[in-house]
C-alpha cells in the first residue's frame, strides 16, 4: 500500500497537477459560495474546461472543484442561511446561529478544520480498504436501505426544536412534497397536474433555497431588528479553547459516521450530516445550546459530510458505479477522456487511481490553505449594508435556481417555497424536518416497494435479514426513547401532585 | 392542507408564465433569423441535449459540437434541458423556430417509443421534427449475476417457466423494461419487474444477486462483464463483439426478437429549410467520421452508425412502428 501511495503522491505532486488541484479548489469555492450553485451545478458548468487535459489532471481538477464547491456551500449556509444541498441544511442550523452571534469566524474555521480532518481520515480509509469495502456496500439490498431510511426518519424528529408533534407534522409535509413526480414503480405521474416540469419531482435545491434563504430575507425585511447584516459585533476569527473542546470530539464522531455511511451507494452519504447532528444532539451535556449556535452541531455534521463525500468515491472507483449525481458527472468526464471506470481501473491505470486518492488529500489541504485566510473576508461580507445585500442574494438565488435545469420553472418553485418557509417561521415551526422528510420519504418508499416486489409481498423480508432487522430494532428503540422522557416527566408530575 | 394549497397554486400561476417567455423567445429568434433563413450566419447553433450533463447523450453532443463548429462556421452551443425522461428538452426543440438555429439530440425513447407509450406526449415524434442525421447505436445485452445458476438463455427461460424470477430495469417504461418484458411475454416467464432510478443502481443490485436478470445498454455493464461480476447471456448485435467473443448474439441464443438497439440522432424542428438540414447533417456526420471522435465514442460504448436525413427518416418511421408493436405486446404504458 505504501508503494501505491508513493506512486499516487508522485502523480499528485507534479507541478502541473498540483496547480490544477489548487485551481479546481479555488474555482469550486468561488462558485460554490454563490447561492444555489452546489457541487453538481458547479461541476457541470466547468466540465468542458477539463476536456483538453490529461485524464489524471482532469479528474484531479474535477475532484478539487467538488470539494471546493462543497466547502463554498457551507460558507453560504453559515453566513446567509442559504443551504445549497442536503448537508447545507444541517450546517445552517447551528452555523448561522453562530454567525448571528458574531461567531461567524469561528464557525467558518471549525467547518474548514472539521472538513480537513474528516478528509484526511476518510482518504486513508479509501486507500487502505476501498476495494474490500465494496463487498459491504453490496450487502445492502432494498430491505436494508428501507430500514436505514426508516431509522433516519424516526430519529429526524430529534432535529426539532421543541414539540415532537410539530416535528412529525413537518416530516409528513416533507414526505408529501417528496411524492410529487413520476412514480418509480409504475411510471405514473403523481400530483403533477399535467405540468411536465414536475415529472421529476420538486427540485431539492430550489425548495431548500426558498424555504430557508429567501424566506429569511422576507423575515429580515419584515423585522429589521433581526437582520444578520446588523451584526456590528465582530467576534474573533479563530476558535476559543472552549469551542475547541466541544468541536474536536464531535468532528471525530462525525468523521467515523460519515465514512461508514458514504460507502453505501444508495444515498447513504446524504443522511450522514443529519445523522451526525442527531448524534451530537442526543449525547450532548448542554442540549440547551442546540439551535443557539452549538459548535459541536456544526463541526460534527461538516466532518460527516466531507467524510461521506470522500468515501462516496469507493463505489465509483472500484465498481464504476456512481453513488450520486456528482459521481455520475465524474464518470462522464472519465469516459470523455476515454477511460472506463470500473474494477479494472486500479490495475489498468494505477497512476490515475492512486493519483486521484492522493489528490483528494491534497485538495483538502488546499481548501484549508485557501479558506482559512479568507475567513476574515467572508465575515466582512456580513457588514455590507442589508439594502445592498438582499437584492444581490435574491438575484444570485434566481440565477442558481434557473441554472439547475436551465428552466424558469425552478425559480417559481423557489418562490413558492419561500412563501411556505415564511409561513412556517410565522407558525413557529421548523423547516429542517420537512426537508429531511422530503429527501428520505421518497427513498424509503422506493426501497420499501422494491423490497416488497422482490419478496412478492412478504413483510418478513425485513426481519429475516440481519442488517435490516437490527436497523429496524434501533429505530423502534429510538422511538421508545423519544417518547419515554415525556412519559417520565408526566409520571414525575403526577407523583409531585400526589405528594402535594 | 398545506400541500394542496401549494400544489393547486403552482400550475395556475406558473403555466402561462412559462409558456409566454418560451413563445416570445421563439418569435424573437424567428425575426432575427429572417434575413438568413438557411441559418448559416455566424449565429450559434443551439444543440439541445434533453438530459443532464455527463450522461451518454451529453458526451456524444459535446464531442460533435466541438468538431462540427469549424465546418459550420459558427459555434455550436450545447444546452442541457433535462427532465421528464427527455420530454422537456425535446418539446423545447419542437417549439423552437424552424430556421436552422436549433437542433436536438434525440434517441429511441424521445423520438420513437414515447409515441406509443404516452397518450399525452406534448409533441409528435415524427410530425414535429425533421430528421437531420443518425449518429450512433448502442446494443442491449441481458445480464445475470455472476452467482446465477443460468449459464445461457435456455437455462434462464427454463427457470422462468418453472419458478419465479425478477428483473431490474433502468426505469419504468424504458427500452430496458420493454425488452425484458417482451422476453417474459414471448417465453411465458413468471418474472416480476423491479424498476430502478437509472442504470447504475440497477446494475448494482443485479451484481449483488438481488434480481435475477437485467437488460442493460451494453456499455453501461461492459466493465462488470469483463471482470466476471456480471454474466451476459446474449447481446443484441448482428455479430459477436471482438472484445467479448464468449457472449452469443441474440439470434444465436434463440431470442432474435431481443436484438433491439438504442439509437441516437439529430432532429430539427419540423419545417426547417432542407438546405439548413443538409448543411448541419453533413457537418455533423463529417465530425463523426473523424478518426479521433470515432475512437472516443467507441470508448464511451457507442457504435457510430451514420445515416443522412432521408434514410434516417425512413429508419425512424420503422422504429416508431416497431416500438408501437412492442408496447402493444407488453402493455407497458406511461400515463400522465
Amino acid at each position: 500500500m505504501l508503494e501505491n501511495l508513493a506512486l499516487g503522491f508522485d502523480v499528485a505532486l507534479s507541478l502541473n497537477n498540483l496547480m490544477f488541484a489548487f485551481l479546481g479548489a479555488l474555482i469550486g469555492t468561488a462558485i460554490g459560495v454563490l447561492p444555489g450553485l452546489g457541487p453538481t451545478a458547479t461541476i457541470s458548468l466547468l466540465l468542458p474546461m477539463t476536456f483538453g487535459q490529461e485524464p489524471v489532471t482532469a479528474i484531479i481538477m474535477l475532484a478539487g472543484i467538488y470539494y471546493g464547491a462543497q466547502y463554498g456551500g457551507s460558507t453560504t449556509a453559515i453566513l446567509l442561511n442559504l443551504p445549497g444541498e442536503i448537508s447545507g441544511v444541517v450546517t445552517a442550523l447551528e452555523g448561522h446561529q453562530m454567525a448571528r452571534q458574531g461567531r461567524a469566524g469561528a464557525a467558518l474555521a471549525a467547518a474548514a478544520l472539521g472538513s480537513f480532518f474528516a478528509g484526511t481520515v476518510s482518504t486513508a480509509v479509501v486507500a487502505a480498504a476501498g476495494p474490500a469495502l465494496t463487498a459491504v456496500a453490496l450487502s445492502f439490498g432494498p430491505p436494508e436501505y428501507f430500514a436505514l431510511m426508516a431509522l433516519g426518519l424516526v430519529v429526524s424528529c430529534v432535529l426539532a426544536r421543541g414539540s415532537v408533534v410539530k416535528a412529525v407534522a413537518m416530516v409528513v409535509v416533507g414526505v408529501a412534497l417528496g411524492l410529487v413526480g413520476t412514480d418509480v414503480q409504475t411510471g405514473q405521474q403523481r400530483f403533477t397536474f399535467g405540468v411536465p416540469e414536475l415529472a421529476d419531482g420538486i427540485n431539492f435545491v430550489a425548495l431548500a433555497m426558498g424555504l430557508f434563504g429567501v424566506s429569511e430575507i422576507i423575515l429580515n425585511l419584515v423585522h429589521p431588528e433581526n437582520r444578520s447584516g446588523n451584526i456590528a459585533k465582530r467576534g474573533p476569527l479563530w476558535l476559543s479553547r472552549e469551542e475547541w473542546r466541544h468541536a474536536a470530539p464531535a468532528s471525530l464522531r462525525g468523521t467515523l459516521l460519515g465514512t461508514a455511511l458514504g460507502i453505501l451507494p444508495g444515498g447513504g452519504a446524504s443522511i450522514s450530516a443529519f445523522g451526525s447532528y442527531m448524534l451530537e444532539r442526543k449525547i450532548t451535556r448542554r442540549p440547551e445550546q442546540f439551535g443557539r449556535g452549538a459548535i459541536e452541531g456544526l463541526a460534527g455534521p461538516e466532518s460527516a459530510n466531507n467524510a461521506g463525500a470522500q468515501s462516496a468515491f469507493i463505489p465509483l472507483l472500484t465498481l464504476g458505479i456512481p453513488s450520486n449525481s456528482v459521481m455520475a458527472l465524474m464518470v462522464g468526464a472519465l469516459i470523455i477522456q476515454g477511460i472506463q471506470p470500473g474494477p479494472r481501473m486500479i490495475e489498468a491505470q494505477p497512476d490515475l487511481f492512486w493519483g486521484l486518492i492522493c489528490s483528494m488529500w491534497i485538495g483538502n489541504l488546499m481548501l484549508l490553505i485557501i479558506n482559512l485566510p479568507m475567513v476574515g473576508l467572508w465575515v466582512q461580507l456580513l457588514r455590507v449594508p442589508y439594502k445592498f445585500m438582499y437584492p444581490a442574494i435574491l438575484a444570485f438565488c434566481c440565477i442558481g435556481a434557473y441554472s439547475l435545469n436551465n428552466n424558469v420553472f425552478d425559480v417559481y418553485v423557489m418562490m413558492a417555497a419561500s412563501a411556505l418557509g415564511y409561513a412556517i417561521s410565522r407558525l413557529n415551526l421548523d423547516g429542517a424536518p420537512l426537508l429531511l422528510g422530503f429527501v428520505l420519504g421518497p427513498m424509503m418508499e422506493e426501497h420499501l416497494r422494491r423490497a416488497m416486489l422482490l419478496s412478492r409481498g412478504d413483510w418478513m423480508t425485513f426481519l429475516e435479514r440481519p442488517i435490516s432487522a437490527s436497523l429496524l430494532a434501533v429505530a423502534v428503540l429510538a422511538l421508545a426513547l423519544m417518547i419515554s422522557p415525556a412519559i417520565r416527566r408526566r409520571k414525575d408530575e403526577a407523583l409531585q401532585e400526589e405528594a402535594a | 392542507m398545506l400541500r394542496r394549497h401549494l400544489l393547486a397554486a403552482a400550475p395556475l400561476l406558473a403555466l402561462p408564465a412559462i409558456a409566454a417567455p418560451a413563445r416570445a423567445q421563439g418569435a424573437a429568434q424567428g425575426l432575427a433569423q429572417k434575413p438568413t433563413p438557411s441559418g448559416s450566419s455566424g449565429d450559434p447553433l443551439r444543440l439541445i441535449v434533453p438530459a443532464p450533463p455527463g450522461g451518454p447523450t451529453d458526451i456524444l453532443a459535446r464531442l460533435l459540437a466541438e468538431k462540427a463548429a469549424p465546418a459550420l462556421g459558427r459555434p455550436v452551443v450545447v444546452e442541457n434541458r433535462a427532465g421528464a425522461g427527455g420530454i422537456i428538452g425535446t418539446e423545447a426543440a419542437a417549439r423552437a423556430a424552424p430556421d436552422g438555429s436549433t437542433i436536438v439530440l434525440g434517441h429511441n425513447q424521445t423520438h420513437a417509443s414515447n409515441q406509443a407509450m404516452m397518450a399525452r406526449l406534448p409533441y409528435h415524434v415524427v410530425d414535429s421534427f425533421t430528421p437531420v442525421a443518425k449518429l450512433a447505436t448502442v446494443h442491449h445485452a441481458l445480464v445475470v449475476p455472476a452467482s446465477s445458476p443460468s449459464r445461457d438463455m435456455t437455462g434462464l427461460i427454463a427457470r422462468g417457466r418453472q419458478g419465479k424470477l425478477s428483473y431490474a430495469s433502468s426505469q419504468a417504461g424504458s427500452a430496458s423494461h420493454v425488452i425484458a418484458e417482451t422476453l417474459a411475454r414471448r417465453e411465458k416467464l413468471d418474472a416480476t419487474h423491479i424498476p430502478y432510478r437509472g442504470a447504475a443502481p440497477a446494475a448494482t443490485d443485479t451484481m449483488a444477486g438481488i434480481v435475477d436478470f437485467y437488460v442493460a445498454t451494453f456499455p453501461s455493464v461492459a466493465p462488470l462483464v469483463r471482470e466476471g461480476k456480471l454474466r451476459a447471456l446474449e447481446i443484441g448485435a448482428p455479430s459477436r463483439l471482438n472484445d467479448f467473443p464468449d457472449v452469443p448474439t441474440a439470434a444465436e441464443a434463440g431470442v432474435p426478437y431481443l436484438a433491439v438497439d438504442a439509437w441516437f440522432g439529430l432532429f430539427a424542428p419540423a419545417g426547417t429549410p432542407p438546405a439548413a438540414v443538409e448543411a448541419i447533417g453533413k457537418a455533423m456526420l463529417d465530425a463523426l467520421a473523424e478518426p479521433s471522435s470515432e475512437e472516443r465514442l467507441l470508448a464511451a460504448g457507442f457504435t457510430t452508425d451514420p445515416l443522412l436525413p432521408q434514410p434516417f427518416a425512413a429508419f425512424q418511421r420503422e422504429e416508431v412502428a416497431r416500438w408501437a408493436e412492442m408496447v402493444r405486446l407488453t402493455g407497458v404504458t406511461m400515463e400522465g
